[in-house]
This record gives C-alpha cells, sequence and structure tokens, in this order.
C-alpha cells in the first residue's frame, strides 16, 4: 500500500477541505510502527488501544505546528513514546506499586498470554524485556526491532547517542544473562 | 714448462741458502681461532640477513586460507550496523531466531497479506546466526479489522469531545462574602477613627448612626487616601470589592434566598439603619 509523501500530508492537512482524509491517511500510514513500538511497551492490546488514542488526538492539536524540523516519523515516535511513559507512570501511581513490582506486573501480562510457553525461547525473550527498566526496554525495543540508529533514537529519547549506546549495551547483557538462567 | 720435480729441487736449493732461524711476526694470535673462525662468521652473517629472527607457528600456512574464508563468511552477515553490534555484544542473542511468539489474528492486516508485511520487513537473508523474519512477526492478538475502524473512531472522538462547561472558580457566596467584608472593615475603622475622636460617651445606638452620617460625608477619594495608609490585605480586599460587578444575575442569586427579615437584621447591625 502506497502513501503519500509526509510533506504532502502535512499540506492537505492545512487546508480545511482536506484535513480529515489527511489526517485519516497519515494514522493508516503510521498506525502499524507506532502500535507495536506502543504493544512493547504496555503489553496489552487494550492499554495500547488506549495510548493509540491517545497519541492520536495529541497529533491532531499539534500538527497544525508542526514545522517539520525533525521527521514526521521522528515527531510521532516521540509522541508515542511519551505518551506510553505517561501511561505506565499513571498505572504505578494507581496501583501504588514499586518500580520492581511494576516490571513484574509486565512480565506476568506476558505470561497472562494464551499462547504464552516457557520453555520456548522467544517467550523468555519476552519476559526478559519487561524485565528491564523503562528506559531500557525504550531503547532496547527501539534498536533491536525497528533497528532505529541511535541519531535518530537521541531525538525521540532527547539522551546522547553515548548514554543510549551503553543502555543498550547493558540492556542486551541483561536480557542475555536472563536467558542464560532461565 | 718446467718439471715439478725441478721446482721442488729449486725450492731445496734456494731453503739451504736461507737462515736456519726465520724471522717470526710480532702478532700473536689466541689458540684455535682460525679453528673457530668459519663458524663465528657463519652466525655473524646470519644475524645481518635477518633470516631466522621471526617465528612461524607450525602450519600457520596450512590453516590460513580457511581462517580467511570463514572471516570473510562472518563479515558477510552483517549487512546492517545494529546486527554487527548486537553480534559484538552478545553473540547468543545475535544468532537468536527474533521471533514473536504471539499469533497473528485472521484478518488483521487488512492492507497487506501477513507474510508480505513480514518479507518487506526482513533486512538481509536469514542465516543461522542472524535471521530476521520473525523479529518482525506479530504475536500479540487484535481484534477483527481493528486498524481498519481506527482512524474512524478518532475522529469520531474527536468530534464528540465538549468543549469543558466555563465554571467560575470562586462560587458566588464568596465573592458576596468579600463585599460585605470590605463594607464591615471600611464601616467598623472609620467608626473606630471618630469614636476615637469623640471624647463623650455615645450609646450604642448614636454609633451606627454616626457612623453612617460620617462615611456619607467622607469622600471616595479620602476613603482611597486612608486606605494606603493601611495594610495591602485590606486594600487588595478593598480592590477587589471595588473591581467585583455584581450581574444581573448575580443579584437575582443574592437575593433569592434572602428574607426580608434577614435584610433588616443586615441593615441594623452593619450599616445601622433602623426603621
Amino acid at each position: 500500500m502506497s502513501f503519500l509523501a509526509d510533506d504532502v500530508l502535512l499540506e492537505k492537512f492545512r487546508e480545511e477541505s482536506t484535513k480529515e482524509s489527511a489526517f485519516t491517511e497519515i494514522i493508516k500510514k503510521y498506525q502499524e510502527r507506532l502500535y507495536w513500538h506502543i504493544r512493547r511497551m504496555v503489553v496489552e492490546h487494550e492499554d495500547a488501544n488506549d495510548v493509540m488514542q491517545n497519541v492520536f488526538i495529541k497529533v491532531w492539536k499539534g500538527l497544525e505546528n508542526f514545522r517539520a524540523d525533525s521527521q514526521l516519523f521522528t515527531w510521532l515516535y516521540r509522541i508515542a513514546t511519551n505518551e506510553c511513559l505517561s501511561f505506565l507512570d499513571s498505572k504505578k501511581k494507581k496501583t501504588a506499586v514499586s518500580l520492581s513490582d511494576h516490571e513484574e506486573g509486565l512480565a506476568n501480562k506476558v505470561k497472562a498470554d494464551k499462547h504464552f510457553d516457557p520453555n520456548k525461547l522467544e517467550w523468555k525473550l519476552q519476559l526478559a524485556i519487561q524485565k528491564l527498566p523503562e528506559k531500557q526496554r525504550l531503547v532496547f525495543s527501539l534498536r533491536y526491532y525497528d533497528e532505529m540508529p541511535y541519531e535518530e533514537m537521541s531525538r525521540i529519547l532527547d539522551t546522547s547517542e553515548g548514554a543510549l549506546k551503553a543502555s543498550y549495551h547493558h540492556a542486551v547483557k541483561k536480557v542475555e544473562e536472563f536467558i542464560l538462567n532461565n | 714448462m718446467k718439471s715439478p720435480n725441478y721446482i721442488a729441487k729449486e725450492l731445496e736449493e734456494l731453503r739451504s741458502k736461507l737462515p736456519k732461524n726465520a724471522p717470526v711476526s710480532g702478532f700473536v694470535v689466541e689458540e684455535d681461532y682460525f679453528l673457530n673462525f668459519p663458524l663465528q662468521m657463519l652466525e655473524k652473517v646470519k644475524a645481518v640477513s635477518g633470516s631466522g629472527n621471526f617465528s612461524v607457528p607450525p602450519g600457520y600456512f596450512d590453516q590460513f586460507p580457511s581462517k580467511i574464508l570463514s572471516a570473510v563468511k562472518t563479515e558477510g552477515l552483517f549487512d546492517s550496523e545494529v546486527k554487527k553490534e548486537l553480534y559484538e555484544i552478545s553473540p547468543l542473542l545475535a544468532g537468536m531466531v527474533k521471533k514473536m511468539p504471539f499469533s497473528v489474528p485472521e484478518g488483521y492486516f487488512n492492507s497487506f497479506s501477513a507474510l508480505g508485511l513480514f518479507k518487506n520487513e526482513t533486512v538481509g537473508e536469514e542465516t543461522a546466526l542472524l535471521p530476521q523474519n520473525l523479529k518482525n512477526s506479530t504475536s500479540y492478538t487484535l481484534p477483527q479489522d481493528y486498524f481498519e475502524n481506527f482512524p474512524g473512531k478518532v475522529l469520531e472522538k474527536l468530534k464528540n469531545r465538549e468543549e469543558g462547561k466555563l465554571v467560575k472558580m470562586r462560587p458566588f457566596y464568596l465573592r458576596w462574602k468579600n463585599l460585605a467584608a470590605a463594607a464591615v472593615i471600611i464601616g467598623l475603622l472609620i467608626t473606630g477613627a471618630w469614636f476615637m475622636n469623640q471624647p463623650q460617651a455615645v450609646n450604642s445606638s448614636d454609633i451606627g448612626q454616626a457612623a453612617t452620617t460620617t462615611l456619607d460625608e467622607i469622600s471616595i477619594d479620602e476613603l482611597h487616601a486612608y486606605l494606603e495608609t493601611q495594610s495591602p490585605a485590606i486594600i487588595n480586599q478593598v480592590e477587589e470589592a471595588e473591581s467585583f460587578i455584581l450581574e444581573e444575575e448575580d443579584f437575582e442569586i443574592m437575593f433569592t434566598n434572602l428574607t426580608d427579615q434577614d435584610l433588616q437584621g443586615y441593615l441594623v447591625e452593619y450599616v445601622g439603619m433602623v426603621n
């Protein structure tokens, strides 16, 4: 499925007559990439759906002022990432759990999946990922699954490339250790 | 040519003519010098030419081609910086099949076939070390037609958003209370000042009358000038009371639940007006 270029979509969005259709196109163009990024952070589909809707409502409000200083996808990714973190923060506050309990909670959500099989390596990888601290989980997800360059990741997460490389290194080592010990 | 015998005979003749003790040179050579000399020279020659300084492990050249081949094959697998980086940090993870363990619901992707999407997202060929296709497989299940319906749902939600009802932060009774408080303070201050200036005792019924009379005589400018000497808290309250504009609806609310008795009581107590 081919989509219009970002600059064309932005121009259409700024026209009142084509605003809604352009917005729909933008959603269709990026929904899946953003969805999986969100889903890998929040695990459950219902939560991912909530975050997705919040993301695109923010996109609707902010797109008018988007100045294309960065790529559209980078901007969308940044909103999605911030919404994930806000969502996870609010979950923590609502349930009043400690950080480690929260990570345990996400691992439990993985285990709750109807297809979960603890003997399979791919499930262990998912469990290992959910055990990581939030920031490391983000970095690992972006680098391992999306193969995102550090430069782009730095713009999304507002962190230096050096720090991201170190974070990814630690994350990979932790995942490896978890898999070896389990 | 002379025969060798003749030469030998000639040498014999010459020897007989030479002195018995032939002269000896003054230089002394150590014993076995000339015996060891050839070996010494050989070693020196080897040192100068360099041969024999560097050693090569046994079998090195035999194994060299296979090592190079292996390295070339490994290098070719890293068609991205990310894969190479992962291999350097953790060969275990790099060698793992990147498989999302969750199944894809039927009809999940409406615009693409499930396999088509995986092929599009695959980077490089699948190898024993770095398989890529499973990384992009979707393992979480989704409701049917989720992505097809999603844009419509978002638009609907945007349209149905209601503007928040504008609610005044401060309820009317608090504003009316401030106005009343300001009036009370002004009345008390003026009454007190007047009272202080009056040497003779006055009864309480006269105080209210006097306050009212005094207030009537004092201009707004005089009041402002007086208040400027007072504490900021009082000034703020007065300014707030002054700037507060009662609207028609405020009057309606103000007097809805007030009885005549309440009004009279207020007037008697605070203003000193008596029927």
